[in-house]
């Protein structure tokens, strides 16, 4: 066995053969994702430097996004986040499977998962519109924010140490950091257009699986090239959770 | 058609945009929208020659500016309107000038005009490949990038004029519609133009890279490929991670600009609008990203054209690569370093100090991979048996332009000597050098080289030889005195000086240049002429004219799809084995097998695999051959 | 590695680069929904980890940690990444090091905005 692998990797570059054994297509989505990596890590980079340069009265998430649907003014940071973090996870696992359908050739079960993850993604959209709005209609801009000082004077720098219910005090609240609200729009709005592109995807790979596409082709690897896109942005997500939500 | 029906059976139209062989090609297809790497490549070039002329053009224009302040020229207002009212160059449209120059020359020409050129003609005919590994994604490169060219040119036609912030657009200029009439719709078409300049070089470096992984024929190994193909590979990588993060930093301008948001603005305080509502925000911050591209960006502009000089050199000076390995490994420091070092741009810009000491310090490293370069490119000439084509002395005149210009960036480097030198005349100087000037060397030998190889026709020596002694003189002239403009304090973007009588001294200099440029710049009338008349009326090319060793001169000069009629080319040696001692011809194409199935004599003495480097390839002395090359060099219409 | 594929190998075979790919077989369904457990459970320790501790450096980077924890199974179990080819995988991971040193000089940078404010 050890052998036949130092054979393997003298060999693989001498050309007439794909080094990493790996069609061109795979290829090209892997450096695409590399570099839509960096474009991510653009935006997270310089969210670090400014919240790093703002500390002080950067915001803590647990005082922001403590909202849960139809439950009304409870405290409860992190939950709905948490929701949807395991929506976009539940949905790769999907993903996974159509993918492992398709080595199989099993025309069908490619279909079914490939609609529960389409299912998936837009669940994940709706949850974030439901997230926006909430932030937007507790004062948050494009361009400015309230997250400053409470109307009782408690900062939003410092949080809450409370859970469950909790009274909010009506009345005007301080400006907090602009950037705040501004990079959350960004990040999230940029992640949730990768997301929704994701979709579109998904649904346009979804109606070759019906009408047969790959099938005739004989196997499914644009599954699998949509399949690492949409775990690409799954990816994103956990940083995005952990930078904008833990943090 | 026995070309076609092989293709049908090679590619089985099993992807359905490789599938395009078995259409009839129309104008449309063929010319347009073609897929062919070829084809694109032509496009590419002839794009970037014509924002080449423009960008040199619009240097003339401001040249004019400092050499004559204020005087007038009716060439100015003709051609800028009410920009040059009775002749004279409006101030900010002075700014807007060196923006766009700038922006045209690092993207549209040293960019897309070289690398794209060159990697879609040469990848696969180097590496033997049919064509790119998507030629769709490449077409799409193609148009993304025309597209982003006309939007940049269009911002010369909006009321307030193209962005004026300098090519590398720093808020607070960039990022306040109000700041000058060039932040206005100008700067926004300006960052529309690059958003689709990047996605064309994102499309076209996926492309590059997969094509050069995964489509080598048999038995070209890495270490068997052209050295222009490794450059073209590492800027490729280059490109593809550092584009992303100019897009970031893009993005964040643009909602500055229109969204109001305060990424890279705070309550600075501006004349007759007041201090601004902004908090919190840092242009330092802006600088970061955009030097994060900025710095790999220059080399992504000069690795092509060091790869081309490679192979350039080595095929005029009939000798192998001097140190093959050490050029890929220097490739390879200069791409990793590339991405570290881009603090240096910013040492006095309120960066944190301490990131000064520490970028200073990567920054100087960069210098051993360059001087490795430089000195196997010397090594290479050394007892050549140079022949002097019009390709072979720009790829000289590059080393040259490399080393005086490469020796400036030691200066700038060193955080200390920088607090001086920052945003003067030096820092010009020292990036026309070793940027501006080389690249477009290599650009030039590149055009000169492959020619043949694109247009199935070659170029006219003599005008060659004109337009290469004008232009490297001129070059030496119009860059090489503001070195000492700068150390004088002469800063960089300034309209006229005539307020600073300290530096009335330079006035007489600043004409020279003005000269200097304006004939560099009709030297370039030389290769127009050269290249487009010859395109029609040229001599047909021969198969091989240069007797090189790589696989493109096996293809046939009328070009086809897919490249070889036959079956690929299969690869037996590396790229540079010139003048290999025993056999007759003094190269060796690397598709003929060693037992000597090309017919020609030779003994079996050689092993193919090593480079046999110390072998001198004459006996005649080289100061002689040096001298005759020069001699008919003047005897110009020998040539 | 039982994985890899082996069609390559198949010197009757010639390479056409244009439509070669890989015959890849299925890893059944276990390792996946392992990967689930396994990230799911994560995300419930961030969580707790969350509720338990007051905000502090600690607790950011434990959360940083836990994230990249999280970015190795999905990369290498849910993108294949794992079961790739080594040279394929080190050349994807190895660039990751620019993020790293922008993160690292930015964050300073930050630190430094900060202090002129
Ligand atoms: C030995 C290697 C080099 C070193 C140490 C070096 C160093 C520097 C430094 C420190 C600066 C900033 C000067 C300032 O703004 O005050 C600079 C500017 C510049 N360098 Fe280099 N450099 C080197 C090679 C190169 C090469 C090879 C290129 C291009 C291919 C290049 C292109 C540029 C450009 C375009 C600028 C000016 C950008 C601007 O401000 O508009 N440099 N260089
Ligand atoms: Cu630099």
């Amino acid at each position: 066995m050890a052998t036949t692998t130092v054979q393997e990797t003298e060999s693989i570059w001498k050309g007439g053969r794909s080094p990493f054994k790996v069609s061109y297509g795979k290829l090209m989505m892997w450096f695409f994702l590399l570099s839509d990596a960096f474009t991510f890590s653009s935006l997270l980079v310089f969210y670090g430097a400014a919240r790093y340069s703002l500390a002080d009265v950067w915001p803590l998430p647990d005082m922001v996004f403590n909202h849960f649907p139809l439950v009304g003014h409870y405290h409860l940071p992190l939950f709905f986040v948490s929701l949807m973090t395991f929506i976009l996870i539940f949905s790769s696992v999907t993903m996974v499977l159509a993918v492992e359908a398709g080595h199989r050739n099993s025309h069908k079960e490619v279909g079914k998962y490939m609609l529960w993850t389409i299912i998936g993604g837009l669940a994940f959209l709706g949850c974030q519109a439901w997230e926006w709005s909430v932030f937007i209609g507790d004062g948050a801009k494009l361009y400015s924010n309230n997250f400053g000082l409470t109307a009782d004077g408690k900062s939003y720098a410092e949080g809450l140490k409370v859970f469950g219910h909790y009274e909010w005090s009506e009345g005007l609240r301080t400006a907090g950091p602009a950037q705040f609200s501004s990079l959350f729009f960004l990040v999230t709005g940029f992640h949730g257009f990768h997301v929704f592109s994701g979709v579109v995807l998904n649904i346009i790979v979804y109606i070759n699986v019906l009408f047969g596409t790959y099938e005739r082709r004989g196997h499914y690897e644009m599954v699998e090239k949509v399949g690492l896109y949409w775990h690409f942005v799954d990816l994103v997500w956990v940083f995005v959770f952990t930078f904008f939500y833990l943090i | 058609m026995s070309t076609t029906s092989h293709l049908e059976t090679e590619t089985h139209g099993h992807d359905d945009h490789h599938g395009h062989e078995h259409h009839k090609e129309t104008f449309i297809s063929k010319y347009v929208f073609s897929m062919d790497h070829k084809m694109i490549s032509r496009q590419f070039l002839i794009t970037g020659i014509i924002m080449g002329c423009i960008g040199v053009f619009m240097s003339i224009l401001f040249r004019l500016q400092l050499a004559w302040p204020s005087e007038s020229f009716g060439i100015i207002e003709t051609f800028l309107g009410k920009w040059g009212k009775d002749g004279i160059l409006d101030p900010n449209f002075y700014l807007a000038l060196v923006t766009i120059h700038g922006t045209i020359m690092v993207f549209y020409v040293l960019t897309a005009g070289l690398s794209g050129t060159f990697s879609n003609l040469l990848i696969p005919l180097q590496i033997g490949a049919r064509d790119m590994a998507s030629p769709f994604m490449n077409m799409l490169s193609y148009w993304f990038f025309f597209l982003s060219s006309i939007v940049l040119i269009s911002s010369f036609f909006v009321e307030t004029g193209p962005a004026s912030a300098g090519w590398t657009v720093y808020p607070p200029l960039s990022a306040l519609e109000k700041a000058m009439p060039g932040s206005g719709l100008g700067m926004t078409l300006w960052l529309v133009a690059i958003i689709l300049f990047i996605v064309s070089s994102l499309l076209g470096g996926i492309n590059y890279i997969s094509t050069v992984l995964n489509m080598r024929t048999k038995g070209m190994s890495m270490d068997r490929m052209p050295l222009t193909i490794w450059s073209f590979f590492f800027t490729a990588v280059l490109g593809l991670l550092s584009f992303p993060v100019l897009l970031g930093a893009g993005l964040f301008l643009i909602f500055d600009r229109s969204f109001g948001t305060s990424f890279y603005l705070s309550d600075i305080y501006l004349n007759g609008i007041g201090a601004l509502d902004n908090v919190g925000g840092s242009p330092v911050l802006y600088q970061h990203l955009f030097w994060f591209l900025g710095h790999p960006e220059v080399y992504i502009i000069l690795m092509p054209a060091l790869g081309i000089t490679s192979e350039v050199i080595a095929n005029n000076a009939r000798k192998p690569i001097f140190g093959y390995t050490a050029m890929v490994i220097s490739l390879l420091g200069i791409s990793f370093l590339s991405f570290i070092v881009w603090g240096h741009h910013m040492f006095i810009t309120g960066m944190n100090p301490f990131l000064g000491t520490v970028f200073m310090f990567v920054t100087l490293i960069i210098a051993v991979p360059s001087a490795v370069k430089t000195f196997n490119y010397l090594a290479t000439l050394w007892k050549g048996n140079i022949r002097f084509t019009p390709a072979m002395l720009f790829a000289i005149g590059l080393v040259s332009l490399f080393i005086t210009g490469g020796l400036t960036g030691i200066y700038l480097g060193n955080a200390a000597l920088d607090i001086q030198l920052h945003d003067t005349y030096f820092v010009v100087a020292h990036f026309h050098l070793v940027m501006g000037s080389a690249s477009i060397f290599g650009m030039f030998a590149g055009i000169y080289h492959w020619y043949p190889k694109m247009f199935g026709k070659m170029m006219n020596n003599t005008l060659g030889y004109f337009h290469f002694w004008l232009t490297f003189i001129s070059a030496y002239v119009v860059f090489f005195p503001m070195h000492f403009m700068g150390l004088a304090g002469v800063p960089r973007r300034y309209y006229e000086f005539t307020l600073v009588p300290e530096f009335g001294i330079w006035m007489d200099v600043n004409v020279v240049i003005t000269i200097a440029a304006i004939v560099g710049g009709l030297a370039q009338v030389f290769f127009l002429y050269n290249f487009f008349v010859n395109i029609f009326k040229g001599e047909k090319a021969t198969q091989n004219p240069w007797q090189s060793n790589s696989l493109e001169w096996t293809t046939p000069v009328e070009h086809i799809h897919g490249n070889w009629p036959g079956p690929l080319p299969v690869v037996y040696r590396g790229p540079y084995e010139y003048s290999v001692p025993g056999r007759e011809l003094d190269y060796y194409p690397q598709n003929i097998p060693s037992d000597g199935e090309d017919d020609i004599h030779h003994t079996e003495t050689v092993k193919v695999d090593e480079p046999t480097i110390e072998t001198p390839t004459t006996e005649v002395d080289s100061s002689k051959v040096l001298f005759a090359s020069f001699a008919k060099l003047f005897g110009l219409n020998r040539a | 590695m039982a994985h890899s594929n082996k069609s390559v190998e198949d010197p009757e075979k010639e390479y056409n680069p244009v439509n070669y790919i890989p015959h890849s077989e299925s890893h059944g369904t276990k390792e996946v929904w392992m990967g689930f457990w396994i990230l799911l459970g994560l995300t419930l320790i961030d969580i707790a980890f969350y509720f338990i501790m007051p905000a502090n450096m600690l607790r950011n980077s434990i959360f940083i940690v836990l994230g990249v924890v999280k970015a190795y199974y999905i990369v290498g179990t849910f993108m294949h990444l794992k079961y790739e080819n080594n040279k394929l995988m080190l050349s994807i991971i190895i660039p990751i090091v620019f993020i790293l040193w922008l993160i690292v000089l930015l964050l300073y940078e930050g630190d430094a905005l900060s202090i002129m404010e």
